[in-house]
């Protein structure tokens, strides 16, 4: 007997040790997003808050950087918080306010609209930091099915040690001092920036061939109204002010004509900046993609007087308690700005200076020593090319020399993208409009796109051709991609767009980005 | 399913479980359910050809051993009635008999293999030659899916068969227990290649759940994921790169890339039998080894006798032996002895056939040219050094070296040298382009990249190279101990917190430095595919 | 018996074949040894040694060669 107790000890122990072991270690090795891409923390900071709240904002970074809870507060006593998260997709908004429900009912959840231009699970990082940070429940266990890519496994969010395992070639200090207590990035799911880059050179919405929404996220948006309907509450649908990436007219009507529909208040800030004050010269902070403080304020001060007067929302300021802890929230909000505006004049751009960034023609012509590409190997043209007064681009390759060639382009706008470095590079020329996106050491080429016919393919083929001409050039081996015309050659597409049986777009692209 | 696919290992657990909570009597079904299971999940349209092996090799297996039964009652009934002529007349016919059986089933089952796996190397050969005569209409190419394992189960069965003709193990007649000793799942996709008389011994035999075989079957599972995933998977990056861009990497690159290779293959394979054997321990069975610390070899031969072992025996027993004591070849070696006297007679059937086994191995591992090759390279070595012999004689009476530590160790490295330049063969997948390569060393060589940061550039960074290092000093230094006993039951003498650590840190190794997950591409086992 | 012997040391002069049981456990023999000894077998006593006979039992010492020699001679 003594002897089957020692080894149920025995048994129990080292069980205890493993899994503590396995806990410990995890903790260690999962990324912390509090140094970097805090954007990752935002999802789950919700879960410390008390949860009595009268304004849900789900979307994202349209509304997490757009719209700022504590002016909400302090001009309209409105306790409101914001769960949004990079790239959120419209099924994660949906499950992420059923999670929200188990907690709380609010009265009124702001949903941004961008989000229904994808249908189909996007990119493995961005559906890690809107996923991981959900404590477990059914609404986690659905969003994680609804939302991974092909490569994704499952029991990589059960276990995120499996996903994250090679990260101990890269942890630092911060992995060790967050890792239990991360510090709070947002106000209320607000992520504050004060930094200006004033908006220009917005690149004109390539052309779509289907412009509909696609049936998945109708689904959801669906079940979002539906859900709202049950627990009477009000679903407002907003899309933010910020003018990239391109929201369609064709995609406005859309949206208008389903709020008409189901009886829902749409509410688009694109159409609404005389009413704001929005000034994209100086209420941005990335040239037209996010709002700064500034920026944010003035669109939600525009909102906070419809939530109190037409949602009728309360005014909940003389509720001392909860005064109490906004008050603490204030303290903090000045805080982040403050030290933002400190740091920023450290570094020597103040907040007034509109031309925040480098002017758009510096960034055209970024100077590389020549040297560098002396001894670079000639390069190897894969895929269809595209040839522009003798110069050859093909997709992947590096940038820098192409556009050195090509000279000057007529407009050049840059995009970050949500959360990470680098940014994704438009250069305009006449004729075309060249893409690039970063790569490890440098600009890679990743689109390049007629806009007009004065241009046409290796093959000859240029808009206004027709669908036929189209064949006889490429052959009929072809794939139909959300109604395109879609070639495929190594690692890279050739796509046309036919309306009315002419050609209407024409754009190479890479593939090496698709996830 | 591969071995280090999450689906595999909660696969491996769930079977071990069921295993062990089922009455014995059941448990070998079940390993045969598990093993269908397994292989229809690898791909529906593979089951066919499994199933016409299991079948036909079965029936045949005991049409021979009906004929051996009746022949022996037929020789005891009539045992004074025959005379000894009538007797050996008899036998012959029976003989004979058993031989069709056999020949039929030979050819069949090596036909669906040949027809499978080299089809389109013929085509491909033939369209070659029409060319080079001049053109003409060429051969499409068949669209064929190759199953998995499928040179590891043929020869599996077909040894049996001709094991029960040669009357060494008696036929199976339970049809399912043979398709379990055919389709058991550890060793369908990358071997070793079992022997019926030594498998069957603890395959259908009932297991109780001993806590002492599950662990020493797990342990020896987990160290088989570490020799996979943390030193093979990592590796093979590295080897990737090498051999990827020949235009770059030439030189002193090729070196590296060899010597990267042949751990980065020793690593991955024997990581492989050892999931795969310790996966049967773990359920009480026994697989033959496969593998006996070959890297200590001092010869090619030796080498060969210690790496891949039940290969090496398949091939001896069922090719080898029979083609160089058949009567023709018998024959040839005397009337040779005859004619050109008593040294070129004796070797003969020496070199004939080690010559067609040196070629079926060299095929067996593929249907190209550089396995050919490859093959044949490792005939010329061992020939070379049969026929240096009496060099090497004089040699070692001149100089007692014979025995001493450094002239092993020169052994040793110089196996492991000859080796890895073979290897190259499979590593370049092309034999020009192989010898153009293995020419680069000697006219490229730039010793500078070993110390001015290139190696960092072949997808390897400083921290990849010191889990390498790291990981093999480990692996050789188990080796080493080995040579004294079992390495498990050492650790197994010592005290509870000891083992605790060794084991529990040796899982943490793997789950934190293996090379799986995002950024590494699920490489399959390299001999999946032979 | 005389003969078996001879052939066996003219392949290795230095090994006790009269003596020794483990010829093949002990890797004395290899497998191009045991062909040049069938094939010489074949010679010297007009017997073939198929390939199902080469297993180490048979082999491992002179003795065991011998009555498997003697078996076969028998059969024929």
């Amino acid at each position: 007997m003594g002897r089957r107790i020692k080894s149920m000890i025995k048994c129990i122990v080292s069980g205890a040790l493993v899994v503590t072991g396995l806990f410990f270690l995890q903790k260690l090795l999962v990324p912390k997003y509090a140094a970097d891409v805090v954007e990752g923390a935002l999802i789950a900071e919700y879960y410390q808050e008390e949860k009595d709240h009268d304004v849900i904002f789900i979307g994202d970074c349209e509304v997490y950087e757009n719209f700022s809870p504590q002016l909400l507060w302090d001009e309209y006593g409105i306790n409101s918080y914001i769960r949004g998260s990079a790239q959120q997709l419209i099924w994660q908004s949906y499950y992420l306010l059923e999670d929200t429900l188990q907690y709380e009912t609010p009265r009124a959840v702001v949903f941004n609209v961008l989000a229904m231009e994808y249908d189909t699970p996007q990119k493995e990082a961005y559906n890690r930091m809107t996923l991981e940070g959900m404590e477990w429940s059914k609404s986690k266990h659905e969003a994680i099915l609804a939302s991974m890519t092909e490569k994704e496994n499952y029991v990589d969010y059960v276990f995120p040690i499996l996903r994250y395992h090679s990260r101990w070639s890269e942890l630092s200090g911060a992995d060790i001092d967050y890792m239990f207590d991360a510090p709070k990035v947002s106000h209320n799911g607000y992520y504050m920036r004060v930094d200006v880059k004033a908006a220009e050179n917005i690149p004109e919405g390539k052309p779509l061939a289907d412009y509909r929404f696609g049936d998945n996220a109708y689904l959801y948006l669906d079940k979002l109204t539906k859900l709202c309907k049950v627990n009477n509450i009000e679903l407002i649908l907003v899309k933010a002010p910020s003018l990239y990436p391109y929201w369609y007219d064709e995609w406005e009507e859309q949206i208008e004509a389903y709020a008409a529909e189901n009886g829902l208040t749409y509410i688009n800030f694109l159409e609404l900046t005389q009413e704001t004050g929005l000034d994209f010269q100086t209420d941005t902070y990335d040239g037209g993609l996010h709002m700064n403080l500034s920026g944010a304020e003035k669109i939600t001060r525009y909102l906070g007087e419809f939530l109190s007067e037409e949602a009728a929302i309360p005014d909940r300021r003389g509720e001392s308690r909860l005064s109490a802890r906004w008050e603490e929230k204030r303290a903090w909000y000045e805080k982040d700005r403050r030290e933002q505006l400190l740091a920023m004049a450290e570094k020597g751009a103040k907040p007034e200076d509109t031309g925040g960034g480098e002017t758009a023609q510096e960034a055209v012509l970024p100077e590389e020593p020549e040297e560098v590409h002396a001894d670079r190997k000639p390069v190897d043209y894969k895929g269809y090319t595209f040839t522009y007064q003798g110069i050859r681009i093909a997709m992947d390759m590096e940038a820098q020399p192409v556009l050195k060639q090509l000279g000057e382009a007529d407009s050049y706008f840059e995009a970050a993208s949500c959360a990470f470095d680098g940014l994704d590079k438009k250069y305009t020329y006449g004729s075309f409009e060249l893409d690039t996106y970063p790569g490890e050491d440098a600009d890679h080429v990743s689109a390049v796109l007629f806009r007009d016919d004065f241009v046409t393919t290796e093959e000859g083929i240029g808009i206004g051709d027709s669908q036929g001409d189209v064949f006889a050039a490429y052959g009929e081996d072809f794939l139909t991609e959300n109604g395109m015309i879609v070639y495929r050659k190594d690692d890279m597409k050739l796509c046309f767009i036919i309306t009315d049986e002419a050609v209407s777009s024409i754009e190479y692209r890479t593939t090496v980005l698709d996830e | 399913m591969l071995f280090t696919s999450y689906e595999f290992v909660a696969f491996l657990f769930l079977v071990l479980v069921l295993y062990y909570v089922l009455p014995g009597r059941f448990q070998w079904q079940f390993l045969l359910l598990a093993g269908y299971l397994f292989y229809f999940a690898a791909g529906e349209s593979y089951l066919i050809y499994i199933l016409t092996t299991t079948v036909t090799v079965w029936f045949a297996a005991c049409r021979i051993e009906k004929v051996r039964e009746g022949q022996t009652k037929y020789l005891k009934e009539h045992k004074e009635r025959l005379g000894k002529e009538e007797k050996k007349l008899y036998k012959s016919r029976m003989k004979a008999k058993q031989w069709r059986w056999l020949l039929v089933m030979l050819l069949l089952n090596l036909g669906i293999l040949a027809v499978l796996k080299y089809s389109n190397f013929v085509i491909v050969n033939i369209n070659r030659v029409i060319g080079a005569a001049g053109g003409g209409r060429e051969f499409s190419l068949w669209n064929l899916v190759l199953p998995m394992g499928i040179s590891f189960y043929t020869f599996q069965a077909l040894g049996y068969l001709i094991d029960v003709y040669r009357g060494t193990v008696k036929a199976e007649k339970n049809l399912f227990k043979f398709a379990l000793f055919v389709s058991f799942f550890p060793q369908l996709v990358q071997g070793p290649i079992s022997r019926f008389g030594d498998l069957s011994a603890t395959l259908f035999e009932s297991h109780p759940f001993r806590a002492r075989t599950v662990c020493f079957g797990m342990q020896r599972v987990l160290w088989g994921y570490f020799k996979k995933l943390v030193i093979a998977d990592r590796m093979l990056v590295g080897v990737n790169a090498i051999i990827g861009d020949t235009d770059t990497y030439g030189g002193a690159y090729v070196f590296v890339g060899m010597l990267f290779y042949a751990l980065e293959l020793y690593a991955d394979f024997t990581g492989g039998i050892d999931i795969t054997i310790g996966m049967a321990e773990a359920m009480g069975i026994h697989v033959t080894e496969n593998f006996n610390r070959p890297f200590f070899s001092k010869s090619i031969k030796e080498y060969w006798r210690r790496w891949h072992i039940t290969m090496g025996t398949w091939f001896t027993d069922y090719i080898f032996y029979p083609i160089s004591v058949c009567k023709p070849m018998l024959k040839v070696s005397k009337f040779t002895r005859a004619h050109f006297g008593e040294r070129i007679g004796k070797r003969v059937p020496v070199y004939l056939s080690s010559f067609a086994v040196w070629l079926a191995t060299g095929i067996w591992h593929g249907a190209g040219w550089n396995f050919v090759a490859w093959g044949l390279g490792n005939w010329i070595i061992i020939m070379i050094s049969q026929e240096l012999e009496p060099l090497y004689e004089r040699f070692h009476a001149k100089f007692p070296v014979e025995g001493r530590a450094p002239w092993k160790v020169f052994q040793i490295l110089r196996t492991i040298l000859l080796m890895s330049c073979l290897r190259m063969f499979d590593c370049y997948r092309d034999v020009p382009l192989t010898f153009r390569m293995f020419g680069s060393m000697f006219t490229g060589w730039d010793f500078s990249i070993f110390w001015d940061g290139s190696l960092y550039g072949i997808g390897l960074g400083f921290q990849d190279y010191m889990v390498l290092l790291a990981g093999t000093a480990l692996l050789i230094a188990v080796s080493c101990i080995q040579r004294r006993g079992k390495v498990r039951e050492m650790i197994a003498e010592k005290p509870y917190p000891v083992r605790f650590v060794i084991w529990y840190g040796l899982f943490l190794a793997v789950l934190v430095f293996g090379a799986y997950g995002a950024g590494y591409d699920a490489s399959q086992f390299i001999y999946n595919q032979f | 018996m005389q003969e078996l012997l001879e052939i066996l040391r003219g392949l290795h002069p230095d090994v006790d074949f009269e003596n020794c049981k483990t010829l093949i456990d002990d890797k004395v023999l290899d497998s191009f040894d045991i062909i040049s000894i069938v094939s010489e077998i074949y010679e010297e006593f007009d017997v073939t040694i198929s390939a199902e006979y080469i297993k180490p039992e048979n082999f491992n010492s002179a003795e065991a060669l011998y009555s498997l020699i003697r078996k076969l001679e028998d059969e024929e």
